[in-house]
Order: structure tokens, then sequence, then C-alpha cells
């Protein structure tokens, strides 16, 4: 029968301490499969509000990091038969572990309400804020918690863009104007958007022959509006990203009070460049209106919504006592926790109901 | 923003993999680098310092014969003895000095756990005179099952 003395050290190493960190299936793959690549540990900036958050990244991927208290006694034992080849079945402990850090899934966050916004050759300033942040495109990385190439997606998608090197936030009219120009001048070179793909070295040429934007709003407009194609640095366009970002835009100005559908429709369709008939339909901008009077419809800005479920939800009511289940759901689905089904928060803060076949409405409790 | 960059070179070889094969009593309960997890319900009473310059005499011997030097520097204190069952290679018996015993089992973790080893009082700043590269944190091994002790302690009749 095997018996090993067990020892605990008394006090605990001057140099080193150690820590448990769960490492879920997808980061043990990372870590055999990668050579190279190490984790990072990170933390978002933490106020007097927000404590600010830790995550581990890899290259691609973001998990948040929390520590779990326990009140059991947890040892990390050295055995010193296998390393040193010792016989002496001696176990001994050298930390004791009163938490373990859980890796879960995130996708990871740039702060961007300090950063300077830019529309065209002029410069609006964030809320109002004078004191707008001067930061580089790289600092901004340091400082985010997320990975690298989770944060050039999300960058783009949110008009990021570098200007002598300080990062910028483009204003969502000067994106608008930018896509415009880029579609015409596409277009203008025979281009068919529905099936041909461009090189993106092309789209900069003619951005330079057509209004001289600067190459890094290019490319911002490049990432953000297009899908890479099979071909080495070529893209093609994204249709259906383009209709809906022209109809957001649309929207937000013409439909901050009631206006019919068929009237937001004809406005959508004038919005887009000249020859540049994509399909729009109205189930592209769910998520940005609601429809308190039948085909009537009204801009809804997410960014002035709560962000916490229950007061999304009186708000959401306030707008429309009754609404289309499928319309309703893009409002909240951000906000439901993850493993959680949308219907049972919807059944939580208010009522679904069915009318008619296979119709859904959402309705206050 | 402070931010730790945390090496994984030590444990590529293992994190994809389990243990080839378990032919001893060591690899049952240690990882291949020879690390074990005991978890036990409750707090562990252990002595805070090493009886260093206590005279031996009678009464004090058996209690100073507990205590050992680990590399030269470290002192650590027995608490007690594993004893691995012969016919359930997943039991265990802790016995805790001579009057109580923990029964407990080897289970796998949910998740594998990562061992990080992070250097503690690191002074890079070049004032200090002393600028030396900054050491970053390691994962220096994977454990993949813990002995856990979740009953009570038994106590030994003599």
């Amino acid at each position: 029968m095997k018996k090993y003395s067990v020892y605990q050290q008394i006090s605990p190493d001057e140099k080193y301490t150690y820590k448990l960190l769960q490492l879920p299936s997808d980061l043990l793959r990372h870590i055999s499969d990668n050579e190279t690549d190490n984790l990072l540990i990170k933390s978002s900036t933490s106020t007097t509000s927000n404590p600010g958050q830790l995550v581990v990244c890899t290259d691609d991927k973001t998990w948040k990091l929390r520590q779990m208290n326990h009140s059991n006694t947890v040892l990390l034992l050295d055995n010193q038969n296998i390393v040193q080849h010792r016989n002496d079945n001696n176990l001994i402990g050298f930390a004791s572990c009163s938490y373990e850090y859980e890796l879960t899934d995130s996708k990871g966050s740039i702060d961007i309400t300090k950063l300077p916004r830019l529309h065209g050759d002029e410069l609006r300033d964030s809320t109002n804020n004078v004191h707008a942040v001067q930061i580089s495109v790289d600092e901004l990385l340091e400082n985010s918690p997320i990975s690298r190439q989770e944060f050039f997606h999300e960058w783009y998608e949110l008009g990021g863009c570098e200007i002598d090197g300080r990062a910028y936030i483009l204003s969502p009219e000067y994106i608008t104007e930018v896509l415009y120009t880029l579609i015409t001048a596409l277009i203008s070179e025979s281009f068919n958007y529905r099936t041909d793909t461009v090189a993106v070295d092309t789209i900069h040429q003619l951005s330079k022959k057509q209004s001289n934007f600067a190459d890094s709003i290019v490319t911002t407009i490049v990432q953000k509006f297009t899908v890479r194609s099979d071909k080495p640095n070529e893209v093609s366009l994204d249709n259906d990203k383009i209709a809906k970002w022209f109809g957001i835009h649309v929207l937000s100005e013409r439909a901050t009070s009631l206006l019919s559908s068929k009237e937001f429709l004809i406005q959508w369709k004038s919005s887009l460049p000249a020859f540049y008939n994509v399909s729009l339909d109205l189930h592209y901008l769910r998520g940005y209106y609601c429809m308190p009077v039948e085909d009537n419809l009204i801009y809804i800005n997410r960014d002035h919504l709560s962000t916490t479920l229950s007061a999304r939800f009186v708000e959401l009511f306030q707008l429309d006592r009754e609404w289309n289940y499928d319309d309703f759901v893009p409002f909240i689905k951000d906000l439901v926790p993850p493993g959680v089904k949308v219907d049972s928060m919807i059944l939580k803060f208010g009522k679904k109901k069915k009318i008619g076949k296979d119709r859904f409405v959402v309705t206050p409790r | 923003m402070p931010s730790a960059i945390v090496d994984l070179s030590g444990v590529r070889s293992i994190a994809n993999s389990e243990r080839s094969s378990v032919n001893t009593p060591d690899d049952v309960i240690s990882t291949p680098f020879g690390l074990s997890l005991i978890e036990i319900q409750g707090e562990l009473n252990l002595p805070h310092e090493a009886p260093i310059n206590v005279q031996k005499n009678d009464t004090n011997a058996e209690y100073i014969r507990n205590f050992v030097t680990v590399d030269e520097i470290k002192h650590a204190v027995n608490f007690g003895q594993l004893q691995l069952d012969e016919k359930d290679p997943s039991k265990v018996t802790l016995f805790i000095g001579k009057s109580q015993r923990l029964l407990g089992s080897i289970v796998e973790l949910d998740l594998p756990l990562g061992v990080m080893k992070i250097p503690l009082n690191q002074d890079t700043s070049p004032e200090n005179g002393n600028e030396k590269q900054k050491e970053d944190i390691q994962i220096v091994d994977i454990v993949r099952k813990k002995m856990i002790f979740k009953q009570r302690p038994l106590p030994i009749m003599q």
C-alpha cells in the first residue's frame, strides 16, 4: 500500500505566489496549437463607480476573469518522487489557494466615449468634451480589455481610424458621405456590386481621384462594409450591411416623429447612390424603430436606452404598449445574460401573446 | 494601463494530452511535472513558525520531529500521511496526526486548472540601479484531478 508523508511549507515563498486558473477547452486547444502566442492579462480603466474589468486574451479571443473564493483548504503539493527523482514519498505543500480564477467567454470592449469625433475636416468632440483624449490606436488597444484581432474588428465597426498617430471616431454622417462617394466611384468604373470583387488598392486609388479621403478613413470604410474575397487583397461589397447603414441613417434623420413606412422606403431608396439597386427590407432595421401606429414607424436611438434589462423593458413599453415579437427581440437580445433564453426574459418582465397564426406580440404584464 | 504576459511555453506539450500511461501511484495523484492538488473541507490549523532554536527534550521531541527543512532553506511541517487504496485507485485516506483520518477520493476536475507562478515584488525602476528585465507570469503546470476530502474526520481508536 503506497503511503506518502504530507508536509506544508510554514512560510510562503517570498519570490513567487501561485494561483489556479480554470482552463476552458478552447483555451487548452489554443495553448497546445500555438507555438509562440502567449496569454495577456489586461484590465479596463477603473473609475470610482466602476472597479474595472480583468480579462485574459489570446491574439483572437477574450475571456472575462473572475475570482471565485471558497472556504475549503486547497493545497498545491510537490511530489518529490517525480521531478527530483527521490524515493522518499514526500508531498510538500508549497501554496495554499483560497480561490480560483474563473474564465468566461467575453466579446471584450473598447471605450470610445472620450475619443474625438471626426466629421470631414471638422473635428467634433465627443459629448462636447473639449478635453478629448489624444491617444494612438496602439495605446487604445493596450488600454482596452479585448484581444488584438477582436479589437480591430470592433474598432472598424465603431468607425475608428487613426490620423497622424491619433485615434478618431468617424461621425455617422461622414461615414455615410465617404461610403456614398466610394460606391458611386466604383459604379462609374462599371463595377458590378452584386458579383464583382475589387482590389483594396483600387478603392484607395478611386478615392484619391474622387475626393482624396485619407487612406486610413478609406481603410475603415473598406473594413466595415466589405467582405473578404477568396482572391488575395480583394473584397466584395456587403450590400445588406450597406443598405442597413443607409436605412438607419435615414431613420435617424427623418423618422424622429411618425413616418409612414411607404414614405420611409421611398426616402431610404433615394438615399442610396445612383444605380446602386440593392434590396431594401424593413426587417434590416429591426432594433432601430418601433411602430406605435400601424404602418407608421419612429426611430429609436439605442444609445439613449437603458443598459439594464428591466429598465429597458419599461422604456420600450412606454414607446409602444404592444410590440411585434420580431421587432421587440433585437432591442433586448444584447442584454440577455449568456445561456438564458430571450423568451424567459420576456416572460419575466412582460407577456408574450399569440395573435393569429405564427404571429406573436409582446405586451406589459 | 497595466497588462501582464502569461508565458505558456512550459505547458504547451501537456495542454491537450492526458497522461499516456498510469504506471505508478505517483502517476495517479500527480501531474507529469510532479504537482498534486488536495482539497480538505474546512481549515487546516498548522503552526506558523518552526521551532528553530528550541532545545529538544523528552516532552517536545515528537513535536520537533514533524518539522523538516526543504531545499535547505524552507521550513515545512508534517501534518499527515496519505495512503492510496490498493483495491480502488480512486480512494485515498489522509491520516492527520495520530487521532484523525479523512476518507477521500481522486476526482477529475470539470475544467483543468493552470498553475500560475506569479513573481512578487518586482522592482524594475531605473533609479533603483538594477534595471532587470521584468519576469513574466508563467503557467507551470496543468492539474486535471484533485484529491478531495469531503467528509468529517473519523477518529482513530488505538
